[in-house]
């Protein structure tokens, strides 16, 4: 059973921003909104500069499915954090609560008219049929459905963003860390995503699979 | 809206949220790394350089988000929630107790204004509004609990879009109309020496016993100074920071907005129950008072017994509460 | 009396709300799908409901996210 995570090798992105605009392409994502952007840590700091690339990182505990005054959200057997758009109120609350600031909206706000929430949906699609124009009107295409891993991190040039399972990104970072002599070993963001959701899980049901 | 005042609004909302006992991210022992300075810009939520502009700021990470989760659907939906259920049915004990507040003395059918067209309008204004964005924003929160479990989520959404909407355009409304509000009732809302001996009995509200006032007796006060004043500016405020983002307030400002604007939208609420139904099915002639702005002169000399004697031209101090204080002449 | 009626009636859908406040946890248990009828990926047009094939493949992809191996050992 797969667990869907993003990792990002911050000894690796070398912040070229090719996912942001793979992202962008694949899913005909609409003006305005970005679902992956690159963050550039100590800018200019000799030795401390790191980029990485984020975006909706799916997480065990959502915050934004726990908000949701709608309750749009639902979530795969693979731990994808999906929305349905036609239900979405545009309230915002999501963005509020997202600690990776992955929830955005096609307008301003003003009285609250935001237009519904778009985020990165692992490029696993939405409730529509799988692979229809509907479906990627909306959400843009359903690679999952066709076997195929999010499009950000398939065409990483330097293998610094990867998506998948959770297990299998574990590995291939621990062997990169052991090969480069321990440095960058954190995996940033992954305590915040998957942290607190999947520890309690297993302190609760004694760490069932 | 201009920087300045939105800077101000920040410091005081910052405030406030101390006073709220707003937590810190608890602290992580850093890992011993080389790496040690990025990620700890990372945990403090440090602006970082980005190439696009995007519409998330540029903090990678932003704790305070779950944070504000906690509280939103913590204390203020759980303890908010047993409020208004508290506050209904210790209104049902009330008229159990105390049945109607009716008229003692037989109607003259004499009648005497007491609220100008204008008053009635901006209060109907006032009233209807508020009556709305408390539906519409307790759909919001309550919503989830009470009605998706019901219809289900996809027919809760038209609800919500609709309740959204309405909250939305209304709220502006509402916060220009209790602005007059407060301007035309200020003046006779002020502390009079009289009071005094409304709050040593309780207003008379378990005993019967009437007892005189002017204008308005210390519970409207009480209702008007701490309801439309304070909560009504401060709801109103933090309501119109969230109705119109992209003035300079970030996400976290409007987090600490709303949950201002929750918090005190629901002791509002809970408050304004109690204002309902003393001025509706608890007290005979109260509404016919705001519906067509004269009441009959029993009622006047029963429930405001100073502003009667001084409304037919009296100097409305006669002494008739043993042991009142000396009424004043602020008036 | 009516007036009245009605205000049991809202009070009661308020002590519910209090009542029927849940937990707003939303903890992911490994393959539990929760929420919403949508298609599974395994039951596309490419995997017609093989979910076995659909993960070895998810597998060998996620895989091939890495060069190590891929390269002479040095
Ligand atoms: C100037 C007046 C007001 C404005 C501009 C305003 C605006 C807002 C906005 C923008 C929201 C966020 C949700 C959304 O986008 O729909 C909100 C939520 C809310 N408001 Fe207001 N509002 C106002 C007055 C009021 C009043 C008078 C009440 C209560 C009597 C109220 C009760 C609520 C509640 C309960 C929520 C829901 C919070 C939640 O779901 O967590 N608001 N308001
Ligand atoms: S990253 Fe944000 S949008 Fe994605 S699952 Fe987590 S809280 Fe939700
Ligand atoms: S903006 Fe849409 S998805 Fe986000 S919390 Fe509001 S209704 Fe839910």
């Amino acid at each position: 059973m797969a667990r869907m995570k993003f990792l990002c090798d911050t000894e690796r992105c070398i912040e070229c921003n090719g996912c942001v605009t793979a992202c962008k392409n694949e899913h005909e994502v609409p003006w305005g909104i970005q679902r992956r952007r690159v963050v550039t840590i100590n800018d200019g700091v000799v030795g401390q500069e790191k980029s990485m690339s984020v975006a909706c990182m799916h997480c065990s505990d959502a915050p934004c499915m726990a908000v949701c005054p709608v309750d749009v959200f639902y979530r795969t057997e693979d731990g994808v954090v999906l929305h349905d758009k036609d239900a979405c109120i545009g309230c915002g609350y999501c963005f509020y609560a997202c600690p990776f600031g992955a929830p955005q909206f096609p307008q301003t706000g003003t009285f609250g008219q935001r237009g519904k929430m778009d985020k990165c949906t692992f490029c696993a699609g939405g409730p529509e049929a799988d692979g229809s124009d509907a479906e990627f009107e909306k959400y843009g295409k359903n690679r999952l459905a066709e076997g195929k891993l999010p499009m950000c991190a398939e065409m990483c040039s330097t293998k610094a963003l990867l998506g998948g399972d959770g297990t299998a990104l574990a590995d291939i970072f621990r062997e990169r860390v052991v090969r480069r002599g321990g440095s960058g070993a954190e995996m940033i963001g992954w305590n915040t995503a998957y942290g607190s959701g999947e520890q309690k899980r297993q302190q609760t049901r004694g760490g069932d699979k | 809206m201009c920087a300045h005042l939105i800077v101000t609004l920040r410091a005081v909302l910052l405030a406030a949220a101390l006073g709220l006992g707003w937590m810190a991210a608890p602290a992580v022992a850093a890992p011993p790394d080389n790496n040690a300075d990025v990620y700890r810009a990372v945990r403090e939520g440090t602006a970082q350089s980005i190439t696009f502009t995007a519409p998330a700021d540029r903090m990678l990470i932003q704790s305070e988000g779950q944070t504000w989760r906690q509280w939103r659907n913590g204390p203020i939906t759980q303890i908010g929630g047993w409020m208004l259920a508290g506050v209904f049915v210790a209104l049902v004990l009330f008229r159990l107790v105390r049945g109607k507040i009716m008229l003692e003395g037989p109607p003259t059918g004499r009648l005497i204004q007491r609220f100008s067209t204008v008053e009635r309008m901006t209060h109907w204004t006032v009233a209807l509004s508020f009556v709305l964005l408390a539906i519409t924003g307790l759909t919001l929160l309550f919503g989830k609990h009470v009605v998706i479990p019901l219809i289900g989520y996809s027919a809760f959404s038209w609800i919500a879009a609709l309740g959204k909407n309405v909250h939305n355009f209304v709220g502006p409304l509402f916060f220009a109309s209790t602005l007059v509000m407060v301007a035309l009732f200020a003046r006779d809302n002020v502390w009079q020496a009289i009071d005094a001996l409304w709050i040593r009995k309780a207003g008379g509200l378990l005993s019967g016993e009437h007892v005189p006032s002017w204008r308005f007796n210390f519970g409207e006060k009480t209702w008007f100074w701490i309801g439309v004043v304070i909560l009504g500016l401060l709801v109103g405020i933090t309501g119109l920071v969230l109705d119109f983002p992209g003035n300079g307030q970030i996400r976290q400002d409007m987090q600490l907005a709303h949950i201002i604007h929750t918090s005190g939208a629901l002791i509002f609420i809970a408050l304004s129950l109690g204002h309902i139904y003393i001025g509706s099915v608890g007290m005979e002639g109260s509404l016919e008072s705001m519906k067509t702005g004269y009441v009959d002169e029993t009622w006047a000399r029963e429930h405001h017994e100073y502003w009667y004697r001084e409304a037919k031209g009296g100097s409305g101090a006669a002494p008739v509460a043993p042991g009142s204080a000396r009424p004043s002449t602020a008036h | 009396m009516n007036t009245t009626r009605t205000a049991l009636l809202i009070g009661a859908a308020m002590a519910l709300a209090a009542c029927g406040e849940a937990p707003q946890v939303t903890n992911y248990k490994a393959g539990t799908y929760s929420g919403k009828p949508d298609t599974r990926p395994w039951e596309s047009a490419a995997y017609g409901g093989d979910k076995a094939l659909w993960e070895s493949d998810m597998r060998a992809r996620a895989r091939k996210q890495t060069e190590i191996g891929r390269m002479p050992p040095g």
